[in-house]
């Protein structure tokens, strides 16, 4: 089956607010230079008091369709794990901003692997000929859900937003999508979570738990296993080898746990896109945020042979292959 | 599998990964060493590519210096 997703415009959307590591510094026991080596972050994004996941969202989606040259899609697919509400979705509202009429809208949790599942559903929904074109959104907020005096996530986490639209098209013109590879495993899912609010501390009528909880050792070597071994499958299966890669572009979680990805794989560290030195871990954002950098840096050209991996709370992973659209000019982040 | 090799090569990955003195020795216990947190972790992924052999962090940090480290991976097959 020759037709599958081709991509068509990207957008993306950080809130103004530049928390450094200095700032965090004076709140936390931490200093610049503990954050800068064992994570590669300088400074991320926290969005000011009244901003919510749907407005980054909403932005981040006008620019795509700018970008795409669009101003209508099919379906609207958002992956967050901060959602405006527990229910309803955050896709129909940030379809409505956007003025794009009744179209199917819908959310997807899978925490920091978010946009590549939204991703895969949008080439699902194309290939079964669902939709035309597709609006895909990774946005996340956890400015709000992070515990102010807890080091291990406060110092990580950035606010964001990053979407594309996807149009049908052929395998094998630029822009089209070639395949995906995801997986999970509940059985780890403690080692990331935000406990309480939902099902599960209302069935056990249990209290408190609203901050985001991370066990950032664990998920270290999880996430360098996961996100090496779901790319090694993926490439397999598409054919290319790890010298024919133009660019990989993986979760921006922690740049030493993309070092070791890359080193695992065979991959040159200059061959990694990174923005986490400016962005911190902007969970369902991360990925499309980092290629839409990429783009207005230049280093990213119509054709490139271009692997995501990501991987998050689930714990979820997956990975996808692209090659690179030729795209028109970009509007900024921020 | 060669153990004086092996113990070469963890030498190397941390005289040139983590900019470890060449004075080095593979008796050299790992908490004199200034490493961070992270640098178990990751030297576990390493050896699990090099010699298949699967270790955790807390193995390593718990084998104490490069020799037993490379004691652990012969001993184990790689």
């Amino acid at each position: 089956m020759n037709r599958t997703a081709v991509w068509q415009g990207i957008g993306a959307a950080v809130p103004s607010r530049v928390v450094t590591n200095a700032e965090l510094s004076t709140m936390l026991d931490t200093t610049d230079e503990w954050i800068r080596t064992r994570t590669g972050i300088r400074t991320r994004r926290w969005a000011e008091p009244g901003t919510t996941t749907g407005d980054l969202a909403t932005l981040a989606g006008r620019r795509a369709l700018d970008s795409a040259g669009v101003d209508s899609v099919d379906l609207v697919i958002l992956a967050t794990s901060t959602p405006n509400h527990s229910m309803p979705g955050t896709a129909p509202e940030v379809a409505a901003a956007l003025n794009l009429g009744n179209v199917g809208a819908y959310d997807i949790s899978a925490a920091c692997a978010g946009f590549l599942y939204a991703m895969s559903s949008a080439t699902g929904a194309i290939a079964a000929g669902v939709a035309e074109t597709v609006l895909v959104i990774g946005a996340d907020l956890w400015s709000t859900w992070l515990d102010p005096e807890d080091r291990s996530t406060s110092i990580i986490f950035g606010d964001g937003a990053g979407a594309a639209v996807f149009r049908a098209g052929e395998r094998g013109e630029p822009g089209s999508v070639l395949g995906f590879d995801l997986g999970s495993d509940g059985g780890h899912r403690e080692l990331a979570l935000v406990p309480g609010g939902a099902s599960r501390a209302r069935a056990e009528s249990a209290s408190g738990g609203r901050y985001m909880a991370l066990q950032g050792k664990e998920i270290f070597t999880h996430a360098v296993r996961r996100m090496s071994e779901s790319s090694a499958g993926l490439l397999d299966r598409v054919g290319w080898g790890p010298d024919d890669l133009d660019w990989c572009v993986g979760h921006q979680a922690n740049l030493r746990i993309l070092h070791m990805v890359a080193d695992v794989l065979g991959v040159e560290h200059q061959r990694l896109l990174v923005n986490i030195d400016r962005v911190g871990n902007t969970s369902a954002a991360s990925i499309p945020l980092a290629l839409h950098d990429a783009v207005a840096s230049g280093q990213l050209s119509a054709g490139d042979r271009v692997l995501m991996t990501t991987f998050g709370g689930g714990l979820s992973w997956g990975s996808a292959a692209v090659t690179w659209p030729r795209l028109p000019g970009l509007h900024p982040a921020a | 599998m060669n153990t004086n090799a092996v113990v070469d090569n963890i030498r190397t990955i941390l005289i040139d990964r983590y900019a470890v003195e060449p004075g080095l020795t593979p008796q050299t216990p790992f908490e004199h060493l200034d490493l961070d947190s992270l640098v178990m972790l990751e030297l576990a992924v390493l050896i699990e590519k090099t010699y298949g052999v699967s270790m955790t962090g807390e193995e390593l940090s718990a084998a104490g210096n490069v020799a037993q480290v490379a004691t652990l991976i012969t001993t184990n097959g790689g």
